[in-house]
This record gives structure tokens, sequence and C-alpha cells, in this order.
């Protein structure tokens, strides 16, 4: 008898210890629509992603609050992944696994965005990259099931190097940190500027480690190239490092520089007063667009945070109307519905009208080029166009042989 | 014939001649005292002898076998013993495995992954273990046992690779009265059985007159008078160098 | 020529900033040998109070000059608290416990600052009257580079003065170079050893501060000056202030000089610095031989028995639920499962090293990674399937653990717990720069099983079979004559020297054997996760590993075994559950050194009769 019941109630006990692990989530026809969202919320990335999560919780609100999508409103059921994309895998699983969520979206870091993705295309599960800038994402790694948002390093490179081409300058220095995201960029620059501008040259090329730049010697060995112009691709710690030491040796002094989004406003208003003037950068001036989509966000974010929004507020509002729109396009939450919907998909948004091109699942999201400039003590941009992403990618003969997988 | 011979050893540390040309010999089945006050260089010409130190001159044979500047591992396999002024054995470990883990490596098994060592050696061991009257405590953990047992421990280890020559720092080190006496009958059986010679140090001057066949005195690196301990005793030198220690034969400091 | 000279001043710049920081290390372990990972945490802390109060006061030199003491002061008490609270608790504790105790005030500093100052950059105004530009000949050099450079050689002068000519310096000197001397003069250590981590502190603090006017107090600050900080330290030779400082000339200079020349490999320059120097000088350049610290006879382990009735019905039980458990739990379940047995292994082979051999590593990180590389680069490079590309694993693992083993083996101590370190961030480096060849930041993708065990269950239960069979091969490993010398070696460096045992080569297949083991454990871990990425190789993987063995139980072989299953439970939850998880895992760790030093194992012994000491 004795023998009986403790093999009944091992299981049991097991089940209770383990019962996190095993609790799973009904899948309700009429509950919400749930959206597994995974972005790095703690660490050093927390700067960037807490104005992108204020961003989706503005839209799931407003989503709802006008009666949600198919009748059913919008969940999400976020997780951080502190910045490693292994973690980030173990909650895709769980997300997917457990949660029962209907489709993915989220990530900042690239490789972050790419694991994920590549989860997701195992998976068979709808992954929205909302953040992450890397080209493999939907060239070289693209796969049926990722869509992405953000304008990505190419596309922003390009529109820099567009400016670029138009200057006189023709001696170039580039300043890139030393991982992937650099590496690209400081290539997508050089192959878009070199055709536009055959006769420029690239005499400086300076690769420091991630968030350890040695501030002062790479400014010294950019001066010494004497170059006209200068591309920098650095960010964050490092770049508040590289304009302090180089407005102090003279390195800006005389030159271009064009720098890749310097002009968000989660890389500018660190600087304060210090920020660069006169730099050509992609960003975003949010407080001088004036159009009436953009004005609606930025009142209702102001009211809902008492905060402005960032660049990553943008994306952040912007994916989950993306999410709207695909579930409202797709009739339901069958993953190949929504992929269907997903492609040449067209919404509205605060930034205008984009599409997730069909051809290689990126959006035509662009970004705003313009110069900085200061105002108040604070840099802002000034003398601003919006790039639309969709004239910033290569012809789609190349896109084709960019992306094996089609 | 000769077990142990040393010649010219030499070893300085800065501008100190820690050892500065030593040579004496040491005989099957001899003791051989070592002695001499402290900083005498009992220690370092131990220590060059087993191959701890690498001397800077100097050569050492060990039946016949040029050990010179080997390593103590190396030393070992050309039948040399040796046991700590503050003893050394596997503290996390039973005074069989103990045994048992020198016996491995004397068998040349010690990086064996097949049979678990337990189920080695362990007659051989427990024959160890009862020359050095420890079987009562074969299956004790080592950091249980007295003082004077984890001494005879040293001594079973000492022994597993049948050595030619025990080199003993200090055996009654830290010991009591009784317990001295024991550890050297059993040094003093070792030699009688087996034939092991063993050259030993030793502060206590009741031990040394009492068991060594030839007593070697050592001063500042040198050896200052060699012979009979009874020719030792009466050497004015050594008289100077110890102050008269020997009258009260309780020991040097 | 001129550039020459302006690049070098530049270099001496960056070098006052290193001097300042790992002075201070030094001096702390010196005094204390505590190795103080969170030195970076008071370094930045440092910066962050120097900001709060620069805002407030900051509108004159000396209005800025002292808020910069200020902030070195209040870090100095900060240091006081952490050292009474937590350090003068784990003294006696061995090394790995005293690292592991700092690794987790790192986490809680993190968390505190965060919630304190919030996530962003904190940009402070330029120094008045040092805020422009000086010409020598020709370039502009940044005026506070050059006050910089003035306040580093004072504060060395101000050092040596206090070393030389105060009874507290005599006294700290002292502790530093014989221990017993101090407790004969009749001094209360406490106090010394107090004092000595204020000071330490309170020179974190003020580098910190001092970089305010070149660079942003930020969240990332902690951690990437740590490890230069250990570098500097452990190249000028531990507890050594002149070490320090020459060190952090040398290896500034070294850096300016050599982004001009190769300007890809800054990373890995630094540590090939540490390893050339740990190689030929194995306690730095300035630093005394660390004397074998007496071999612990008062608290050895208990003799390794076999499995009592008792403990087999428990190793089968575990064998049993890791069988059925597929068929209790969901599939995500049987996700975290899967992880659950690689880390078991990983952290198996790291307590073979620790406890089985008494080798120190900060460093296990790397044959993981290894691992997970050795089978990521096979699908990648090879089109490999998954069964060769697991065989590539071990071997990978074993390749490095035999390369950087050879040279680990020949320290001891904090010093090759130091020389590991380097060796996994070498490692790291080269995954994270090298693009072309793993793929960089973006890691490798598209490692998933093969058809046949692309089912969770069946990963799982092919995982679960080879990572149970490795980790009872590795106990049977320390039940064999391998196992018994390899803890010889560790009981009696000495003992096993004179019974024939060649202790170095012993020590370094040791090395290689867990080496294997970790790199199993990284290849599955790459298929269960289907990319690799260059963090399976950082220092969080490593210390990931620490608490598992250490949560477990380091005297218990099941302890790895239950140490990853709890971490990979809290982990997994509480980084649901909350955003201050690291704060709740930094706590955890204190209070498991503290309160817990056997481990969740170690607890079984409040149940059984014999109390341990």
């Amino acid at each position: 008898m004795l023998r009986m019941s403790v093999r009944k109630s091992i299981p049991a006990l097991l089940g209770a210890v383990f019962s996190v692990f095993s609790l799973g989530t009904a899948v309700a026809q009429d509950g919400p629509i749930r959206i597994g969202e995974i972005n790095s919320y703690t660490g050093p990335l927390a700067a960037f992603t807490v104005p992108y999560r204020n961003g989706w919780e503005l839209a799931v609100e407003q989503v709802n609050a006008g009666g949600g999508v198919l009748g059913r409103p919008l969940e999400v059921i976020s997780r951080d992944d502190g910045g490693k994309p292994a973690d980030a895998i173990k909650f895709a699983e769980e997300l997917v696994r457990r949660e029962n969520v209907d489709l993915l979206a989220g990530t900042f870091l690239s490789n972050i965005g790419l694991a994920v993705a590549d989860f997701a295309n195992r998976n068979k599960t709808l992954f929205v990259a909302s953040e992450p800038l890397s080209d493999a994402i939907v060239w070289s790694k693209g796969n049926p099931y990722t869509f992405r948002l953000r304008p990505s390093t190419y596309m922003q490179a390009a529109m820099l190097a567009e400016e670029a081409a138009k200057l006189p300058a023709k001696r170039w220095a580039t300043v890139a940190p030393n991982y992937e995201y650099g590496q690209s960029a400081v290539k997508a620059f050089q192959d878009v500027l070199s055709g536009l501008r055959p006769d420029v040259e690239f005499v400086e090329a300076q690769w420091p480690a991630l968030f350890k730049l040695d501030a002062g010697a790479t400014v010294q060995a950019l001066e010494r190239s004497k170059p006209d112009a200068i591309f920098n691709v650095t960010f964050s710690i490092d770049l508040a490092k590289f304009v302090r030491e180089g407005q102090l040796r003279g390195l800006f002094k005389d030159r271009e520089v064009a720098s890749l989004l310097t002009g968000e406003p989660e890389y500018l208003d660190p600087l304060k007063a210090e920020a660069p003037e006169g730099w050509i950068v992609t960003g975003y001036p949010w407080q001088t667009i004036d159009t009436p989509a953009h004005d609606a966000f930025r009142d209702a974010y102001q009211k809902r945070f008492d905060d402005y929004p960032r660049a990553g507020s943008i994306v952040g509002y912007n994916t989950i109307i993306t999410i709207a729109a695909m579930l409202e396009k797709a009739g339901s939450t069958d993953t190949g519905s929504m992929v269907a919907a997903m492609k040449d998909l067209s919404l509205g948004t605060p930034f205008g009208d984009i599409t997730f091109r069909a051809l290689d699942h990126q959006s035509t999201m662009g970004a705003y080029v313009g110069r900085t400039a200061k105002r108040d003590g604070r840099g802002v941009m000034v003398d601003f166009r919006y790039a639309d992403g969709a004239d910033y990618l290569p012809d789609d003969e190349t896109v084709k042989k960019l992306r094996p997988d089609g | 014939m000769n077990v142990l011979v040393v010649e010219k050893l030499a070893k300085a540390y800065g501008g100190v001649r820690a050892v500065d040309g030593v040579s004496f010999t040491v005989a099957a089945g001899e003791r051989v005292a070592l002695i001499g006050p402290n900083g005498a260089g009992k220690t370092t010409l131990f220590n060059s002898i087993n191959g701890q130190i690498r001397p800077d001159a100097g050569r050492v044979t060990v039946s016949g076998a040029d050990i010179t500047g080997l390593p103590p591992h190396r030393v070992w396999r050309h039948g040399v013993g040796r046991t700590f002024q503050i003893t050394a054995t596997f503290a996390s470990m039973t005074v069989l495995e103990n045994v048992q883990v020198a016996l491995s490596t004397f068998h040349r098994r010690a990086t064996g992954f097949g049979l678990a060592l337990r189920k080695r050696y362990r007659e051989e061991a427990e024959a160890l273990i009862a020359q050095v009257g420890l079987s009562d405590a074969t299956a004790r953990a080592v950091s249980e046992l007295a003082y004077g047992d984890l001494k005879r421990l040293e001594v079973a280890v000492a022994l597993t690779n049948k050595p030619s020559l025990l080199l003993m720092d200090e055996p009654t080190a830290g010991m009591a009265g009784d317990g001295r006496g024991a550890m050297m009958s059993l040094v003093d059986s070792l030699v009688s059985d087996v034939g092991v010679s063993v050259l030993f140090t030793e502060h206590d001057m009741d031990v040394v007159f009492g068991h060594a066949d030839r007593v070697i005195v050592l001063d500042r690196g040198k050896i200052i008078a060699e012979g009979s301990p009874d020719a030792v005793r009466e050497n004015d030198t050594v008289r100077a160098v110890y102050l008269g220690a020997f009258d009260d034969a309780a020991g040097a400091p | 020529m001129s550039f020459i000279v302006a690049q070098a001043i530049t270099g001496l710049a960056s070098a006052a900033s290193l001097f300042l920081i790992a002075v201070g290390l030094s001096i702390v372990f010196g005094v204390t040998r505590v190795v103080n990972f969170a030195h970076g945490s008071l370094y930045m802390l440092g910066a962050y109070i120097a900001f709060s109060l620069v805002s407030v006061m900051g509108d004159s030199f000396l209005g800025y000059l002292l808020a910069l003491l200020i902030a070195a002061v209040a870090v100095g008490l900060i240091g006081a608290v952490i050292e009474t609270a937590l350090l003068r608790r784990i003294y006696k504790a061995p090394e790995l416990f005293q690292l592991l105790a700092t690794f987790g005030v790192v986490l809680i500093v993190q968390d505190l600052t965060r919630s304190v100052w919030g996530p962003d950059d904190l940009f402070a105004p330029r120094m008045p009257g040092l805020d422009g530009a000086v010409d020598i000949l020709g370039h502009a050099i940044p005026s506070y580079d050059l006050f910089l450079i003035g306040v580093s050689v004072g504060v060395l002068g101000g050092l040596w003065l206090l070393f030389q000519k105060t009874r507290f310096g005599v006294l700290l000197r002292a502790a530093t170079e014989d221990r017993q001397m101090v407790a004969a003069l009749g001094i209360d250590q406490r106090w010394l050893f107090t004092a000595a981590f204020v000071l330490g502190s309170a020179l974190a603090g003020l580098g910190g501060a001092l970089q305010l006017p070149r660079q942003a107090a930020s969240l990332s600050m902690d951690l990437n000056i740590i490890v230069d900080a250990f570098v500097v330290v452990v190249v000028g030779g531990m507890g050594s202030i002149v070490g320090a400082f020459v060190a952090a000339v040398l290896i500034s200079l070294l850096l300016a000089f050599g982004l001009v020349i190769f300007p890809q490999i800054t990373l890995v320059l630094i540590f090939l610095v540490m390893a050339v120097t740990l190689v030929l000088k194995p306690s730095g350049l300035f630093g005394k031989p660390e004397f074998a610290t007496a071999e612990d006879v008062r608290n050895p382990d208990p003799p390794l028995r076999p499995s009592d009735r008792l403990a087999r019905i428990g190793w089968l039980g575990l064998l049993g639920v890791g069988l059925i458990a597929p068929l209790l739990f969901s599939d995500f379940g049987v996700v975290i499962l899967t992880e659950i047995a690689i880390l078991a292994l990983f952290a198996a082979s790291l307590h073979f090293l620790i406890w089985g051999g008494g080798l120190i590593t900060f460093g296990h990180a790397a044959y993981f990674g290894l691992g997970a590389y050795g089978a990521g680069l096979a699908v990648f490079h090879l089109s490999a399937g998954m069964a060769p590309a697991l065989l590539l694993a071990p071997l990978a693992g074993a390749l490095g653990a035999l390369v950087f083993g050879w040279f680990c083996v020949r320290l001891t101590g904090i010093y090759m717990a130091m020389l590991t370190l380097a060796f996994a961030q070498i490692a790291w480096s080269a995954a994270f720069q090298w693009i072309d060849f793993t793929g960089g930041d973006n890691g490798i993708l598209g490692v998933w099983p093969s058809a046949w065990a692309s089912d969770p269950t069946t990963f799982y239960y092919l995982a679960f079979v080879v990572c149970a069979a490795m980790i009872w091969a590795l106990r049977h490993v320390m039940f064999a004559p391998f196992g018994y010398t390899l803890r010889a070696t560790r009981d009696s460096a000495l003992r096993a020297a004179s019974i024939g045992v060649d202790v170095t080569r012993h020590r370094w297949l040791a090395f290689t054997l867990a080496g294997a083991a970790a790199g199993v454990s990284g290849g599955f871990f790459a298929f269960a996760k289907g990319s690799v990425f260059p963090e399976v190789l950082f220092v969080s993987t490593s210390v990931d590993g620490l608490v598992m063995v250490l949560l477990g139980g380091l005297q218990s072989l099941a302890g790895p075994i239950l140490g990853a299953i709890v971490f990979t439970e809290i982990e997994t939850e509480l980084t649901r559950l909350t955003d201050l998880w690291q704060l709740a895992l930094g706590v955890l760790i204190v209070v498991l050194v503290v309160a817990l030093p056997r481990g969740l194992a170690g607890l079984s012994s409040l149940f059984t009769r014999r109390t341990l000491p």
C-alpha cells in the first residue's frame, strides 16, 4: 500500500516542485491576441529600451481603447533577455511553448535579433524584429518568418553617404566600434560613397573596442592622417568621449563629420551643451517634426509618460501598430495568414506611410537626415529632411543575391 | 657499497652560501645523522638531494645513478623516500588511501582511469601500514590522527617505492619523549629488516647519539666534523659551535 | 616625431586613470589578500556621486575639485560598509568564495546605481579652468590630461610618503609582506584591514570621479574597467604600488601606439601582455612570489566514500527523474531540463578542477565556449551534421585546455585564477572581433539539431544521456587513481612530488580532461540554442558556473548537479519576475558565501549526527 502511494505521489511531488515549468496557458480563441516580446530591459541598454517599452505600451493602450483587433484585445507578454542571446532564446522558447503567444516581436541588439529570428524560422513563428539594425536579419540570414521594422545599418549609412557625396571632401577617415555593426556600417558607407564619388579615398580606419574607446589616442591617430572628413559610427559612452576629446584636440575644426544615429535623442541628449555642431547625422528631431501624424503621437506620448519620445519610442509604437494592421489584414492569428499579410503590408505611422517589402521583409520606415546644432544648451537636428527608407535600399536584383533563402 | 654519494654540492642564495662544497657518503644499511645549528644548511642540503632545490654545483648519485638536479618526482623513482619536518600527508584521505595513492604512482598507474583506487594494492598497503604499526588506524581519516601517527604514516608512504635511502627531516620533531623513542625504534627496525639506509637531521641529541651509526656536523654550509657519535661528541670544534648543548643532552633550541 | 610625443602624453593620461584604479585594488589585495571584483563598482560609484555633486557645486574650479574629493571620501565610506558588513566575514574563506562574494557586490551595486541615477549616461561639464587644450609641438593636448598626469604622480608620491613615513603605512606594508608580523605586533588586524579597504575604495572613487571630465558616468563602467585593472595589478605584481604605476604606464603606452599599428586587436593586446608577463614572471614585474599558503589541515574535506545505499538511491532517483521528466512536463519544461542537464555537466567539469584538483579557475567559460564554437564552426564552415559537430566539441575544449592549461598549471592560487581569466578573455576577444571566422558579435546561426533529434524531447534525451554519462565518468575518475592522485596534489603538492607524482603534468592532464568535458557541454549548448555567440566565452559564463558549483556545495560530488538545477530555476524565474534580478542574484550570492559556504549539499549536514566544524 505504502509503495503504491509513494509511486503515485512522486510525479505529483515533482509536478509541484517544477510547477513553474509545467504550467501551460490554454489557447483561448476569444481571449486576447498574445504577443511575445523580448528585449534588453536591464543593464546598460535600459536607457534605450525603456523609451521603446513606453512606445509599445502606448500603442497597445490605443489599440485596445479602440476595441482591439479582430474583436480581441492585444496583450504583450514581455521578457528581459539581459543582453544575452542564450537567454533570449530561452524566453523565446518559453513564450512560444508555454505562453502560447501568437507571434514574437522586439529585440534591440543585432545578435539577439538574429538569434530570435533563427529561432522563429525553425519554429515557424512570425517574428517582427523591431530594433536590431544588422543587415543580416533581412539579407544574408533572412528567413520567411522574420520581418524588420527599423531602417537598417545599410540604409542609414546610405543616407549619410548620399549627403557625404555632396561635400567637396575627398580624404575620409572612419572610426567605428570593432564588431559586426561597426564593420558593416563602414563597409556600407564606403561602398555607397565610392559608387557616387569614385574620386574619394579612405585614408585612415580606427577600430576601437566597443565601449572601450581610448579617446585621446584614437583622436590623435585620426588627426595624424589629415582627413578632409570623418565618418563616425561610435555611439553611447564611446561617442561622448570621442566628441569631447575631438573638440578639445581640434579634430573637428574645418572638417565635415558624418555620424550614424547621432541625431537620435538617445545619443544626442546625453552630450548636452557639448553636442557637436554641424555634423551630418541620421536621427529623430522629435521637437520640430511638423506633421499631423507625428504631432498626435508626440502629444499622446508626452501626456501619457510626462516625457518626450526618443527614437526607440517611435520604433516601439510602430511595432504594435504594424502588428495591429497586419492582424486586421490577415483576419486570423494563423501564422501562415499573418506571414502572408506582412508581405507588402502598408500602414500609416507617425513617420508617414511605410511598407513591408515582400522582397526582403524590410520595412521602408526611414530616418531623418540633417545637421546637428545647439539650441538652449542642448543638441538638436536642423535643416533635416525625412529620408524614406524605400530610396536607400539596393536594387531588387542585388537584394535577391544578398538574400539566399528568398 | 655506498647508497648515496654527495660530491662538492653547493647552493647559494644571493651572496649567502647555504651549502658550500659538501661531500659525504651513506653506505647501505647505515644510519647517518646530519646535525648543525639553525641556518647551518641542513634543509638546503636535504632539499638539494631530493630535488626540491636545484644545486648550483656538485653531484649527487644514488645507487650509482646521477640524480643531480632532477625534480623530486624523478628522484623518487631512484629509490629515495622522504619525510618532512612538518608532516606532509593527504589530509582528505584515509591512512589506507594515503599509502594506496603512493603505491599507484610506484606501479605507474597514477593516471589510471579504470578500477577504483580502493580496490587496488590493498594488501600491499596494509602490509606497509602494519610495518609502521598503524594497522588499527587503517580506515581512519588522516585529519583525525595524532601527530605521532602522522609521522608513522609518512614513513609508510615513504616506503612505498621500496627505497634504498630514506631522507628524514627531523623524524621526532613535535613529538613527546615516548613517541620519539618509538619512532626511532621503528627507524632502527626498518634498517635491520628492510636494509634501507637512513639520512636524517635531528635536534634531539639523545636521538642522534642513540640511533646514528655516523654523525655529520654542518656549520655555515660546510662539514666541520664527521665520524662516530662518540668521536663527534668529543670534537672541540663541534662543542664550540654547540656551546655545550651536548651536556644538557636535551636538544638544541 | 611630434606625433610620437603627443601620443605618448595621451597614453600617459590614460595611464594615470588606470593607475588610480589599479593601485587601490593592489593595496586591498596586498593587505587583505582579497581580490575585489567590486573595485570597478566603487570606481563607477565615484563617477556617479561626483556627477551629482558637480551639478550642484561644479561651477568653479575649486568647487569642481571639491566635488571630486568628496566623491572619493564618500566611496571610501561605502567601502567601509562593504568591508565591515561582508568582507570581514570571509577573510578566512577560500579565494574563490571571496571572488564570488565581491562579484555579488558588483551585481548589487549595478542595480542600485541604476535605481538611483537611472539608466541614461550622465555627461558632466568639463572642469572649469581645465576645459581647454595646450599646444605641444603643434598638437592640441587637453589641459585636463596634463592635470590628470600630475594627480597620478601626486597620488603615487603621497602613497609613497604614507607607506614610508607614517606608522599606519608601515603597518600596511608589514601586513602586505608578513602577516604574522602584524599579529605579533599586537595590532588589531580588523582595524587595519578596514582602513586598507577604505583607502583602496577611496582611491577607486577618486579614479572614477576624475574620469568625469573625460567621459560620461555609465552603468558599463564597472566591468569595463575591472578587467583592465586586474591586468595592471597582475602585471605590476599584486600588492605593489610602484608595480601598478609601471604596469599602467606600460600598458597605456602599448595601447596608445598599438592602435596606430594594429587598430583591430587592441582588445587582445592587453591580455597578451598579461599572459606573457605571468609566464615569464609569475608574480608580476614587482610582485613577491606568493608563498604557498600553509596547506589547510585544520579543516580538510572528509575522505571520499563510495556511495552508500542511501546515496545510491539518491543517484538512481536523480537518474530516474531525468528519464521520466519529459513525460511530466510541458514542452518548455523539457527545454529547461535540457539546459539543466547541459549546465550540470559544465558545473561538474568545473567542480572536478576546483574540488578535485584545487585548481582555481576563473575562466572555465573558455572551454565551454570553445566546445560551443567547435560545434558551431563545424556546422558553419564545414556544413557538418550534428553528430560530427558534437564530436568536435570535446576536442576543441580539450585542445584549448591543453594549450591554455600548459601555462596556467605553472601558477597557483590567485595568479592562476587571473591567468585563466586572461585566456578566457583572449578567446572571447578573438570570437568577438574575428568576424570572418566566427561571425563576431552576430554569432553563428542555424546550429540546430539534426532532423532525427529535432524534437525537444528527443534532443533532451540525447543531451541527458550524454551529459549524465560524462558526469558519471568524471565522478568515476575521482575514485580512480587519477582522481586520487589529483586530490593528492591538492592536499599537499610537496608530498605528491615526493611520492613520484609529476604535479604539473598531472594538473595539466586534469585541466585537459575538464576542458574536454566542458567542451561536450558547450557543444550541446550550441545545439540547444541553435546558435553560438561570444558571450559563451565571457567572464559572466565562468561566474555562472562558479555560482552553480558553490551553490550546490563544493564538497559534494552531487553539488554541481544540484547547483545547476537550482541556479537555472532561479535565473529563469527571477528575470521573469523583476527588473531588479541582478540585485536579487547578487544578494543570493553574498548570502550563500557568508551563510552557506558548503552550499545546498552542506544543508544535509544539519540533519546528520556529525556536525561539521
